[in-house]
């Protein structure tokens, strides 16, 4: 039991830094970026790469997989995403053509590592961590601690950001009204650059933390990871940062009570399942409220 | 169909809409006979355009009750409403950019002619062509009216914003309805194309059309309309003959008033 | 001609399994429809097919059983869905998608596990399947024609305006939703039938980019459009030897940048182009902007008129 505790609460880290990013961009810019699972696969698969070729330290590593998934969203939205944002007037045409351009974009490196490993599973090293007992047949190792702590270091922070700080409100008033927070002297195209350059971030940082706690990522491991993001924020209400937390929490328990409980293969289609209730039942999610409050 | 003599075209009872906390309408009643042209008038923001949306069933009364020629629409859909002989134009236009001029005529007159079954169109050719040609035949007459047949190819949003009314209030009239709801169908039309327009309710009311019209100009309303209805802040506040309407305290404050206190 | 024709098979094949397919997220995204629920169809197809015609039963039956089940379970689960707005009903139908992608691979003895379906008799010829792209091209293009097709592009224009005029939105859009899965469950039960085998990878999300892409770069307005860009995609990689195991990256660009810069697809670009030739062709015209008849405009009665200065009426 606490095992599972334990495992629960380092999914629960890994997709709340996941669905972080993507609920960033959506609630503030309104792009649902496609390509964010892609982009987070990819963080890992570059570091593989490098490992291929020279030996780096863990940190350098780190700093290579999480700028790779930063400066790859980024770009997707300074080439692409804006460029759509701009030319499509009628804010549903933009919405849909964003979404297929994220379809296509993430078939990108995904492609790009299936070629490279012929589908198969890839890992970058680094499996021994020491570990701690907690009682008679529980334990945790420090990658471990070091996931649950960064998971939740980062949701306070992002919070903090969100809420207190001169960006975050410019964000906010961004996400409420971008022509009128514009009118106001908001930069909102340098708002829009940081805004993705965190979420590519911290889509890599969850790549980077899943590749090492798992020993090995799938050129394919972006697109359910898409899907459970997508579950957690509108569970959460999009842009809502501690909406995703609680997101999280629940995707997290209900997928490690399954695993407990059946053979383990069953646990994606459950969590596709939570998807189609919530948004057939809730789509303004649980806790209702996003960055701005939308009607 | 629904002229048992004595049964109102139209009738709203008690209307109430709440949007987001704001009273759009509250507590109207009004009825609308048959084969006569209502104006509906008030002030921006007075619940004209919601009174229609309900009324046309795009948007839900919070309570109240709507009934089209005698029967109680609340349970039914838009486009039910639709096929009982009612017909809308937009107050910003809703014109199909892919479609020409006519196309854009022939969808008002499609369903009360074919309908869009899937398995007719897959299995009954020479049924759909015959359709078609009729349908065409009606949207043809509906832009003649508006002396829109020499635009009939062009695509609507190649043409001024009048003109794009006109074909609008044409895709509603080649539906041949009974009960026609006009949202400032002469917004941003000039002088002329306005009378043009005052002259055709006219003669489609003394065809036996009957109308409800939303317009800001209230001199076209107070010279074509048969009954002027005036709304203030979702209120029904006034309820006559256009012309001893227009004369009513609470009519003039609403239009007046409350621009000569922000002015003073 | 002939050796030609026998070296490619498979893609001549492919293209025209392809065919159903990209014309039932064609007739979707025409009517407004955002969902990947027939790729999911498409999985539905293949396997369904292949477990009936490896257990015996007869090519022509197991295909129509599928195809018809298809069609009235996404007709039952539409009844929700179509209420979502375009991105949750896209999101929702992507789930429906790897959901089928789990449970063909838990489906044990049944569905072949995570190998799939090995095996499963060759049922259908080339003429087959040239038959049943044609009989999905007719079926879609009349959809395109008359009041009907007018009613399709109006739902995706404005649904208010379409129910205004009388037009029942969710029973056509939910027809168009079963008739986008029975077009899948088609095209998912001939690429079995030819290639006699399925894995649950198949119906996942390189197939949802290729489809996504034949659909969007031929342009959705039309059938001609899905059929332009199967072919495009089909042909793409023979063309140029390296795209090889590049082909989805390919598709990937080519999808992103039809996005960005024709969003219509070549359906569009050729519009545009016959909009550019066409008044050279035809003779001219006068400009008819303002209608014939009425004198001409008088502002300043129109201005008289105004009883009430429009700045004072908002309220």
């Amino acid at each position: 039991m606490t095992q599972q505790m334990i495992n629960g609460a380092v999914l629960c880290a890994v997709y709340v830094l996941f669905s972080l990013g993507l609920t960033l961009s959506w609630g503030a810019l309104d792009v649902l970026n496609l390509a964010h699972g892609a982009l987070m696969m990819f963080s890992a698969f570059t570091a593989y790469v490098v490992t291929q070729h020279v030996d780096l330290p863990l940190g350098l590593l780190f700093v290579i997989g999480v700028g790779t998934a930063g400066v790859c969203t980024l770009l997707l939205d300074v080439i692409v995403f804006r460029h759509i944002r701009a030319k499509v007037t009628d804010k549903r045409q933009a919405e849909l053509l964003t979404l297929i351009a994220g379809v296509g974009a993430a078939g990108i490196p995904v492609t790009l590592a299936v070629a490279y490993t012929h589908d198969s599973p890839f890992g970058i090293g680094h499996l021994d961590w020491s570990a701690y007992r907690l009682g008679d047949n529980a334990q945790i190792s420090t990658i471990q601690i070091a996931i649950i702590l960064l998971g939740a270091a980062l949701c306070t922070a992002l919070a903090l950001w969100v809420s207190r700080s001169r960006t975050g409100r410019a964000l906010r008033a961004v996400a409420y009204d971008g022509e009128t927070a514009e009118l106001m002297g908001v930069n909102t195209r340098a708002l829009s650059a940081v805004t993705m350059l965190i979420a590519g971030s911290l889509a890599g940082l969850a790549g980077m933390l899943l590749v090492i706690y798992l020993g090995a990522l799938t050129p394919g491991s972006g697109e359910p990871f898409m899907l459970k993001g997508f579950a957690i924020i509108i569970l959460g209400s999009v842009g809502s940062v501690w909406g995703t937390a609680i997101g999280a929490v629940v995707l997290a328990a209900t997928e490690t009570a399954v695993i407990s409980q059946t053979s383990g293969t069953w646990v994606d289609a459950i969590s596709f399942a939570i998807i189609l209730l919530v948004i057939l039942l809730r789509p303004q999610g649980v806790v209702g409220k996003g960055l701005a409050e939308r009607v | 169909m629904s002229a048992v003599t004595g049964v109102p075209s139209l009738e709203v009872r008690d209307a109430a809409v709440n949007l987001g906390g704001v009273k759009a309408l509250d507590g109207v009643s009004l009825t609308v006979q048959e084969g006569r042209l209502y104006g509906l008038a008030g002030p921006n923001g007075s619940g004209k355009s919601t009174l229609l949306a309900a009324i046309s069933r795009l948007l839900d009364l919070t309570s109240g009750s709507i009934l089209v020629g005698g029967a109680d629409v609340m349970r039914r859909s838009p486009f039910e409403v639709a096929r009982m002989g009612l017909a809308r134009t937009f107050q910003t236009v809703r014109l199909m950019p892919q479609f020409s001029v006519l196309e854009n005529a022939m969808l008002g007159a499609d369903q009360p002619v074919y309908g869009s079954s899937f398995v007719r169109q897959w299995l009954m050719p020479w049924w759909t062509r015959s359709r078609e040609a009729s349908v065409r035949a009606r949207a043809e007459a509906a832009l003649e009216r508006l002396h829109l047949m020499d635009l009939r190819d062009e695509p609507p949003l190649s043409l001024s914003y009048g003109v794009q009314r006109k074909v609008e209030i044409a895709r509603a009239l080649a539906a041949e309805p009974r009960l026609l709801l006009l949202d400032e169908p002469t917004a941003g039309m000039n002088r002329a194309e306005r009378d043009e327009i005052g002259e055709l309710l006219l003669r489609l009311r003394n065809e036996g059309v009957t109308q409800v019209l939303v317009e800001h100009d209230l001199k076209m309303m107070v010279d074509i309309c048969d009954h002027l209805y005036v709304l203030d802040s979702g209120h029904l506040i006034a309820s006559a003959r256009p012309a001893e309407c227009i004369r009513e305290p609470k009519v003039v404050e609403a239009y007046l008033g409350r621009g000569r206190r922000a002015a003073a | 001609m002939n050796s030609w024709y026998f070296s490619h098979l498979t893609l001549i094949q492919g293209m025209l399994i392809s065919v159903p397919l990209a014309l039932s997220v064609q007739i979707a995204l025409r009517s407004g429809v955002f969902s990947f629920a027939s790729i999911g169809f498409y999985g539905v197809g293949a396997y369904g097919t292949g477990i009936l015609t490896m257990r015996g039963w007869p090519v022509l039956p197991a295909m129509l059983l599928m195809i018809v089940v298809s069609g009235l379970v996404a007709y039952l689960m539409s009844a929700p869905l179509i209420r979502l707005r375009g991105l949750y009903l896209g999101m929702v139908t992507f789930a429906f998608d790897l959901i089928l992608t789990v449970v063909a691979t838990n489906g044990g003895e049944l569905t072949g596990g995570a190998l799939g379906l090995l095996g499963v008799p060759l049922g259908i010829g080339t003429g087959g399947l040239l038959a049943a792209a044609l009989v999905a091209i007719l079926a879609v293009s009349q959809l395109e024609r008359r009041a009907v097709g007018r009613a399709l592009v109006g739902i995706k224009a404005s649904e208010e305006l379409v129910m205004s005029v009388g037009v029942d939105l969710k029973s056509r859009k939910r027809t168009v939703f079963a008739i986008s899965a029975a077009l899948g469950a088609l095209s998912g039960s001939l690429y079995v039938l030819t290639f006699s085998t399925v894995q649950p990878t198949s119906a996942g999300f390189t197939l949802i980019i290729t489809t996504l892409t034949m659909a969007v770069i031929g342009g959705t307005s039309s059938w001609i459009g899905a059929v332009i860009g199967t072919v495009i995609i089909t042909w793409l990689p023979t063309l140029a030897a390296t795209i090889g195991e590049y082909q989805h990256l390919v598709y990937g660009v080519v999808l992103v940048l039809v996005v960005m810069y024709a969003p219509e697809g070549v359906l569009g670009a050729l519009r545009w182009l016959w909009r550019r030739l066409a008044p050279r062709l035809r003779p001219a015209r006068p400009p008819a902007l303002v209608p014939s008849g009425g004198p001409p405009p008088d502002r300043g009665a129109a201005a008289r008129a105004e009883p009430v200065p429009a700045d004072r009426v908002k309220g």
